[in-house]
């Protein structure tokens, strides 16, 4: 390093050190794989351009990066490698990235329209959020998210409410009582009934235990938000199970040895040692529960009746609306406009709901490791 | 987690011990574990076999072991020491392959026979482990874990909201349990930190003083100091020498100094699980009647 170098801020070093590398790099690469890489690179982006421009002269750039690939993987396999596996990387952040981006665009019309004025300033989308009517037909029309995030979260709570105690009970007995034949015959059991079609549980519902609670509480109509949350509850159960045994099953034997030795009955230790020690991996389980049934469109597109109404009272249960994600489901097809606007509003409540949780999960059980010391 | 009780098989004591894979060919006898003491026994061992499935972890051992001292069992890796200590108060049950079969008494009564209080005999017979297992939580609750889940001891809500709370009584526990295991010191301002923030020796300690806070008659300690630095070490040998006037201590240890620092009497185990000589930690160091018994304590082989 010169002596000049000292004068540079720190920014510049870095860039030139970054130039320095890119530069060795270069002389290290040799002329052909280096532009082996740059014209793969080029044409990659010229693709990418080409389709974003629909225009139909995309196949070349698309043609020329294959052949590249092809031939780099031939010559240059190394960096040939390296450089592909970058760009699938790149190109998946990258189209989820534009999937985001392009529902908040699509939702911005109808947040436009639901603008309200508060004191002189102008707050968008707040009609959405501060009235309950939804009239997509007659003038004025009115969009409103209350009653559909009112119908996510009575099914959410009544999901979390089956799938999270009844989950982490029997992810208890599976880890901490059962046999080990049973655990051998049940956890994998457990584990297929999370991969049956969220449809079949839904028609499930919606052929036996719609009819039966309509005739049984004597319901006008068929379709509860009691009831698809027990369907989404089920539902997620699996899931719950699997996860909270594996974190529980984490939980090391020497910690629970050393509190039986000390005379406390397997219920004491369970609860006492094992469930705490498991709780974030449990609260996770319970979590991804939540998430499931947040996200779970199936079930509730065919068991709700579809009318985007509050229900009266608040808290009654024994009447089912619409959810955000059945909402979606039932009018894509013939909406357009302003009203596809609000349904990818919904959408976007949807994602970042989801985001939260997961963020929020990850974040519980970063404190509760640390807070363990690597334990559990 | 099943805790199944075997039921004891009769045996004929006095046939000899068979050797298979002995360094110095010679027969165990059954007079090299035939040791008298003074006073009572407090827990007497008959005829006991461990098989961990195929495996014959643990062969025909009979041993009584005298209450209100300390017992040393040592013995190369793998001949059954911890298997032993972990039958006195039944903890193989944890293990779904463990076969037990054999006669442990606790002061005259059986341990292996069904309606056994399983909670009551842990309570009466500690444990501390090898690898030091704080619970993660304060050193407080880790002291008072078993007292609380007794019952001895009410801190609850509950327990608060009567006006029956022991915490003075809970205060006083700790403090003591904690003094008994030279921890107190270290710990006195910090007993509501994580016990998983003490290093190793701390933890070990912790550990000691947790299983005392329970009061128990019997003490099993399975190689507590094999993880600990030589100052941790000599504190806990002070500890464990202190504990005989009250407790039964029986120690599983590899290092032979300590054996024979700290034990009134050492059980000699080797290998393929047999019990080859038991006597006064003297007589075993200075005057053993087995060869093998010999090369093991001066080092040659083991």
């Amino acid at each position: 390093m010169s002596s000049t170098d000292a004068d540079y801020s720190g920014w510049q070093t870095a860039l030139r050190r970054r130039f320095r590398r890119g530069r060795e790099f270069a002389d290290e690469a040799g002329p052909s794989a280096l532009a082996t890489v740059l014209l793969g690179t080029g044409s990659l982006l010229a693709a990418f351009v080409g389709f974003l421009l629909v225009s139909s002269l995309t196949v070349v750039p698309v043609a020329v990066f294959v052949v590249t690939a092809a031939y780099g993987y031939g010559r240059h396999q190394e960096l040939t490698v390296r450089a592909l596996t970058l760009a699938t990387t790149a190109s998946t952040i990258l189209i989820l990235t534009l999937i985001t981006v392009f529902i908040f665009v699509e939702a911005w019309p109808t947040v436009e329209y639901a603008s309200v004025e508060v004191f002189g300033v102008s707050v968008p989308g707040l009609r959405l959020f501060v009235q309950t009517n939804w009239d997509a037909v007659s003038p004025p029309i009115r969009y409103s998210m209350v009653p559909m995030i009112h119908g996510t979260v009575m099914v959410t709570v009544v999901a979390t409410l089956v799938a999270g105690p009844l989950g982490v009970a029997a992810a208890l007995f599976l880890s901490e009582i059962a046999p080990p034949l049973v655990r051998e015959v049940v956890k994998p059991g457990v584990e297929i009934l999370a991969g049956i079609p969220s449809i079949v549980y839904g028609f499930v519902g919606f052929t036996v235990l719609s009819p039966w609670a309509s005739d049984q509480f004597e319901l006008l109509g068929q379709g509860t938000y009691l009831f698809v949350g027990v369907v989404v509850g089920l539902m997620a159960l699996p899931t719950v199970v699997s996860v909270a045994e594996d974190a529980l099953n984490s939980v090391p034997e020497s910690m629970k040895s050393g509190s039986l030795a000390l005379g406390t009955t397997d219920w004491q230790t369970m609860t006492s040692i094992t469930l705490p020690a498991a709780f974030s991996g449990v609260s996770a389980a319970v979590l991804l529960g939540v998430g499931r049934a947040i996200g779970e469109t199936m079930a509730a597109t065919v068991m709700l009746k579809g009318v985007p109404k509050l229900t009266k009272p608040l808290y009654n249960a024994f009447y089912g609306q619409e959810t955000l994600t059945s909402l979606i489901a039932r009018n894509y097809g013939e909406a357009d406009g302003l009203q596809m606007s609000a349904l990818f509003v919904a959408g976007v409540i949807l994602f970042i709901t989801v985001l939260l949780i997961s963020v929020g999960s990850q974040y519980v059980e970063a404190r509760m490791r640390s807070k363990l010391g690597g334990e559990a | 987690m099943s805790e199944t009780t075997q039921s004891t098989t009769e045996r004929s004591t006095d046939q000899p011990l068979q050797t298979t894979n002995g360094e110095t060919a010679e027969e165990a006898r059954s007079e090299w574990v035939d040791y008298q003491f003074d006073g009572q026994a407090k827990l007497a061992v008959e005829s006991l076999d461990v098989h961990y499935g195929d495996d014959h972890a643990l062969k025909d051992v009979s041993i009584e072991i005298p209450e209100e001292s300390v017992t040393a069992l040592i013995g190369p890796s793998g001949c059954g020491k911890s298997t032993f200590l972990r039958s006195l108060n039944r903890m193989n049950d944890r293990i779904e392959s463990a076969r037990i079969d054999g006669s442990v008494a606790l002061e005259g009564e059986e341990i292996y026979q069904d309606g056994v209080d399983l909670v009551e005999l842990r309570k009466r017979v500690g444990m501390v482990f090898q690898a030091p297992n704080p619970f993660p939580k304060s050193i407080r609750d880790n002291v008072a874990y078993g007292p609380r889940k007794h019952g001895d001891i009410e801190t609850g809500a509950l327990a608060k909201l009567l006006g029956r709370s022991d915490e003075e009584q809970e205060r006083e526990l700790v403090e003591q349990s904690l003094r008994q295991a030279a921890l107190w010191d270290e710990v006195v301002d910090r007993l509501d930190d994580n016990a998983l923030g003490l290093s190793g020796g701390q933890q070990q300690r912790l550990c000691i003083a947790r299983a005392l806070a329970t009061d128990p008659e019997v003490l099993l300690m399975d190689e507590p100091a094999s993880a600990l630095d030589p100052i941790a070490t000599s504190k806990i040998e002070e500890l464990i020498h202190d504990l005989a006037e009250e407790y039964t201590v029986v120690i599983v240890t590899h290092n032979m100094q300590q054996a024979a620092r700290i034990s009134d009497q050492t059980a000699v185990f080797l290998t393929g699980g047999e019990l080859v000589e038991y006597d006064d930690t003297d007589e075993i160091f200075e005057d053993p009647e087995s060869q093998r018994v010999e090369d093991y304590v001066s080092g040659k082989f083991g």
